[in-house]
């Protein structure tokens, strides 16, 4: 029984570090890429936030980013936490959930419905 | 003197009373109990103030944690956490109508901390999942939340039937700190 305390709260310590460390990565992570990819390529062009400013794309500028990427009948923009999530058709036509950067206006992520 | 650093509810402690929940662990215990009040209703809304709770939580797991190694005798964990033939063996006598008075945790109350404390934390680790986006990780996260809710009702439950079972107010030690001996 001495021990078996031990453990636990070893346990949850580390689990607790390992959680933290995760979103600390995270969050920083973010920032530096974003930071480099948009100074990188230059994509600043009048059709979003200023690079390194960290505005947020509005709603008409992002619905723009996305239909320039070949998505069309966007039907529901939602911001969700400084991100937006998407509901679209791709060039396939399927239906599909985009996950769009709120500060970069990038595609992270998408999913067919 | 001994009991001067509870400030004005020094004088509750009256003959036949003991100082069992130290200041770090009646803090830590209702901050957690409002963060996970607060990240539960702000979960749906108000995203940002979600997360700080959430991470609050975290801190605070990762905080009692490092207390249950280090701290005083009844924070310990190897005070409270049972093994599984000392937990077994205080459910039957509950069940029984006739379970053992423990100044610190009971063997259900340890184990139930333990539970809470490993659920709490898998909440916070498939919250930081969502960041990463995904409806998958969002339904997880929710189930990982119902489940805790689930736990933190039990707990409530435990600490009401064992108040009940032995005429002493729970609730009340672990804001003074004091319980009868
Ligand atoms: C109205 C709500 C709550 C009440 C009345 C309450 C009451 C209590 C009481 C009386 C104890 C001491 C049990 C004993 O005597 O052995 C306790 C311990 C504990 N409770 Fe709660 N609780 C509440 C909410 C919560 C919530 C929401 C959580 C977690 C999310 C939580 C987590 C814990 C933990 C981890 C312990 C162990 C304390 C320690 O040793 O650090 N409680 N609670």
């Amino acid at each position: 029984m001495m021990n078996f305390g031990k453990v636990i709260a070893f346990a949850l310590i580390a689990g607790a570090v390992a959680v933290g460390g995760t979103a600390l990565a995270q969050q920083t992570g973010k920032v530096n890429v974003t930071g480099i990819r948009l100074a990188a390529s230059g994509e600043s062009d009048g059709n979003g936030p200023e690079a390194g400013k960290g505005e947020r794309f509005s709603v008409p500028q992002v619905a723009q980013r996305v239909s320039e990427q070949g998505y069309t009948d966007i039907t529901e923009v939602e911001l969700e936490d400084g991100n937006y999530e998407i509901k679209a058709r791709d060039k396939e036509g399927r239906w599909v959930e985009i996950y769009v950067d709120g500060r970069t206006g990038k595609v992270m992520h998408s999913e067919v419905d | 003197m001994a009991t001067a650093d509870v400030g004005p509810r020094a004088d509750t402690a009256a003959a036949g009373s003991v100082k069992v929940w130290d200041p770090l662990v009646r803090v830590l215990h209702w901050s957690l109990a409002g963060c996970f009040a607060l990240a539960y209703v702000t979960g749906e809304e108000i995203l940002s103030l979600h997360q700080v709770a959430g991470y609050g939580i975290v801190a605070i797991v990762g905080a009692r944690a490092l207390w249950g190694l280090v701290g005083p005798r009844y924070a310990r964990f190897d005070d409270f956490v049972p093994g599984p033939g000392r937990l077994i063996g205080y459910l039957r006598d509950l069940l029984a109508g006739r379970p053992r008075r423990y100044l610190g945790h009971n063997p259900a109350g340890g184990a139930m901390i333990v539970a809470l404390l490993a659920g709490l934390l898998g909440t916070g680790a498939s919250g930081i999942l969502t960041l990463y986006g995904g409806d998958a990780f969002e339904e997880l996260h929710e189930v990982a939340a119902n489940i805790t809710l689930t736990l933190v009702l039990l707990h409530i439950a435990g600490v009401i039937l064992s108040s009940l079972l032995h005429h002493e107010n729970l609730v009340r030690a672990m804001i003074t700190g004091f319980k009868r001996v």
